[in-house]
């Protein structure tokens, strides 16, 4: 069975009631199925009624009772949900923390009807890929260039395009979770391995190189765009 | 004094002999002369014991010539028939003299054995003052105290600020301008190994704690005797200056420590506060502009989402600065491209950006040593400024310089020229320049960028400059050594 926008329900996961009064809005406005909890232990119940069970979490990382990052991680050993993180701007440390213990997305506050709605329709994309079951395509297109990850070949139109080994697996990583935001030790881990996870310079480099290829103008980028101190973001749209 | 204790000595000698000779002619029958002999030498020695060298040896002659007077034959003269008699007299003085110098000399090491004692009393005493003293200056007047009493000199202290954790120079007694320059260089060269020294009738002890040199002790006209004891109050001064100076630098870290946590939990209570509303302002706002259709109200909207989100921005800089200066910022250093600097900073600004021609020079490949975030803070501060006072043409050059271990970032816009002031006042915060329009913001982003860019260990400044159709140009540059670029292998 295919989901339909309507049919996601959202649970929010924040302790201030205006700001929870204004997701509620927003999101019913786009006509998600919203719920929302106050605390850490509210947002438990959901998960104890199977008729209640969510399809995304927006969880604010500022709650009463508990540290957020370790709720998420505790989460993760047995649920793959998506969720996304609402955090201050320049909290980038927390974000990182949330990210690297399994949140998918975050969002900074103050932050418009327009990026939240962008963010849960990305994350809902993910979900329904995760929900069908359906395998990846091998062939994923952005701009001019189409990407075949299975055979590792990049065209731009109808010219091949050649990348470096580590290239290929950066864009087949980035590209695999398109329009997510992935956290430098995210990339370094999936890329190069543990030993790595600490030399974020071979990431800079690489994505600076991968920039020289696949952008029109690697100064302002248009796919493979930066979240400053947190990571990398690509995006197929351009 | 002396002559009075001589003169009594006299007179104790002298009734001692005569009693000795009155009872020694009534046995004089049934002793031999020898042993009365014997006898006066007896006398001799316990009056030498008694009353000391000199009054020893006057005994010792004294007693010969009595002896010799009343019982030598022939008696009641000086004459002496018997020459043997006359080693007799020999051996009563040299005995006397010798016995006196051995009473002396244990005398006087007694007396000297007692005065030492009485010293360390008193120094331990001090040492005791000392101990419970609260600040430099009640160790200087328990010191001075104790050498002006005691001792009976004059005593100055000399510590410079630096030496001690103390604002000002801590000065005990006059120390005229020479005297204080000779004492400075003297500080700083010898950190601890300086030694006592003497110069225009004045000692000078350097104080010196566990740990290094931490002042001088002036002592006007000291005796050569009195040396040991005043390197000991010295010491003992230093110690106790150490002291006062740890206690006090560790005081005031659990100080600034508290501080500074107070001050954080100020700044994110603050932060937290005023965010919060902003976000609700904000987005409330921002859901109108989507609910409304007529054109009245969304341009009022707009102006609501507008300048509530700048207010979101001033909190935020003045959030920033304020953690910035307080130096507890804890760099997060990293290797990043500059292109990706830049790159970033375009994309925030994107929105001013529309009618802007951008200039990038072309070795934007160059790593550069920093925190991220804050780097990133820096350019897009400069590119902002560069947007808000560009004059019409609508050009910023940006470009990157690398030499050596030097990188440089420039952002260059069109302007009116500036004043070396204006130049410098710039970086200063709440500063906006006067000729600009439409001033925006607090005038925060320079005053940022410069915490930030110290915070590297860099530099930020700004110049004018003419291009090659006399337009000027007004160069803001930051300017980070860098380590040697690292190798990836590809």
């Amino acid at each position: 069975m295919i989901l339909s926008a309507n049919d996601w329900h959202i649970l929010v996961v924040e302790d201030h009631q205006d700001i929870r009064q204004l997701l509620i809005h927003a999101l019913k406005k786009a006509e998600f199925k919203v719920s929302a909890a106050a605390t850490l232990a509210q947002a438990n119940d959901f998960f104890n009624q199977q008729h209640h069970y969510p399809d995304i979490i927006i969880l604010d990382l500022g709650l009463p009772d508990g540290d957020g990052s370790t709720w998420i991680s505790q989460l993760r050993v047995w649920c793959q949900i998506p969720i996304i993180v609402l955090s201050a701007r320049f909290a980038e440390q927390d974000k990182i923390k949330a990210l690297d213990a399994g949140a998918d997305d975050y969002l900074s506050k103050p932050f418009s009807t327009d990026e939240l709605l962008a963010r849960v329709r990305a994350q809902g994309r993910r979900l329904g890929q995760l929900r069908q079951q359906q395998p990846q395509q091998a062939m994923v297109s952005f701009g001019q260039f189409k990407f075949d990850r299975h055979k590792l070949q990049l065209w731009q139109d109808d010219q091949l395009v050649h990348l470096t080994n580590i290239e290929y697996q950066l864009l087949a990583v980035l590209t695999a979770h398109a329009g997510q935001v992935l956290t430098h030790r995210q990339l370094l881990l999936a890329v190069w391995g543990a030993n790595f996870s600490e030399e974020s310079h071979y990431l800079r480099i690489y994505i600076s190189h991968l920039r020289k290829k696949i952008e029109i103008n690697p100064s302002r980028p248009s796919y493979l765009l930066t979240e400053v101190g947190v990571g990398y973001r690509f995006m197929l749209s351009g | 004094m002396m002559n009075y204790l001589f003169s009594s000595a006299i007179v104790g000698i002298s009734t001692a002999i005569i009693i000795a000779t009155l009872l020694f002619s009534q046995v004089l029958s049934w002793l031999s002369t020898t042993n009365i002999a014997m006898l006066y030498l007896l006398m001799v020695m316990a009056l030498t014991a008694y009353y000391g060298q000199r009054a020893g040896i006057m005994t010792a002659i004294i007693a010969v010539l009595v002896f010799d007077f009343f019982f030598v034959e022939p008696r009641l003269s000086f004459n002496v028939q018997d020459w043997q008699y006359l080693i007799t007299f020999a051996v009563m003085l040299i005995s006397a003299l010798t016995i006196s110098q051995l009473v002396n000399a244990l005398r006087q090491r007694q007396e000297q054995s007692q005065h030492q004692a009485q010293l360390n009393q008193q120094l331990y005493v001090l040492a005791t003052q000392l101990v419970s003293a609260l600040r430099p200056e009640d160790i200087f007047a328990i010191c001075q105290q104790f050498i002006e009493v005691q001792l009976k000199l004059k005593v100055g202290f000399y510590i410079p600020n630096t030496f001690l954790a103390t604002k000002e120079h801590l000065i005990l007694g006059e120390f005229n301008p020479h005297e204080q320059r000779i004492l400075d260089t003297l500080l700083n060269q010898a950190l601890n190994a300086a030694a006592p020294f003497s110069a225009e009738q004045s000692s000078y002890f350097p104080l010196k704690g566990q740990t290094r040199l931490r002042g001088i002790m002036r002592i006007s006209a000291a005796t050569a005797t009195q040396q040991t004891t005043l390197e000991t109050i010295a010491s003992m001064v230093a110690v106790a200056l150490e002291r006062w100076h740890y206690i006090h630098v560790s005081e005031q870290q659990t100080w600034q420590i508290k501080s500074e946590q107070l001050r954080n939990s100020i700044l994110s209570a603050v932060s937290h506060d005023m965010r919060t509303p902003l976000t609700i302002i904000y987005g409330l706002a921002d859901q109108l502009q989507h609910d409304l259709r007529d054109q009245d109200h969304q341009q009022t909207i707009a102006q609501i989402c507008q300048h509530s989100w700048r207010l979101n921005q001033m909190v935020s800089g003045l959030l920033e600065l304020s953690k910035l200066q307080s130096g507890y910022v804890q760099l997060k250093q990293e290797w990043i491209p500059i292109e990706e600097l830049i790159g970033s900073a375009l994309h925030e600004l994107k929105p001013l950006l529309a009618q802007i021609d951008i200039q990038l020079s072309d070795n934007l490949d160059t790593l550069i040593y920093g925190d991220e975030l804050l780097l990133q803070r820096v350019v897009s501060n400069l590119l902002d400024n560069a947007v808000k006072y560009h004059d019409g043409q609508g050009v910023i050059k940006i470009s990157v310089d690398h030499h050596d271990n030097l990188v440089r970032l420039s952002i260059a816009n069109t302007a009116p020229p500036l004043s070396p002031e204006q130049q410098q006042q710039m970086f200063e915060p709440f500063q906006r320049l006067q000729h600009s329009a439409n001033p925006h913001g607090m005038g925060l982003g320079l005053a940022i960028c410069q915490q930030i860019i110290e915070a590297h260990q860099g530099k930020i400044y700004c110049h004018c400059q003419h291009d090659d159709d006399q337009q000027n140009f007004v160069v803001m540059t930051i300017e980070l050594t860098t380590p040697p670029q690292p190798q990836v292998q590809s």
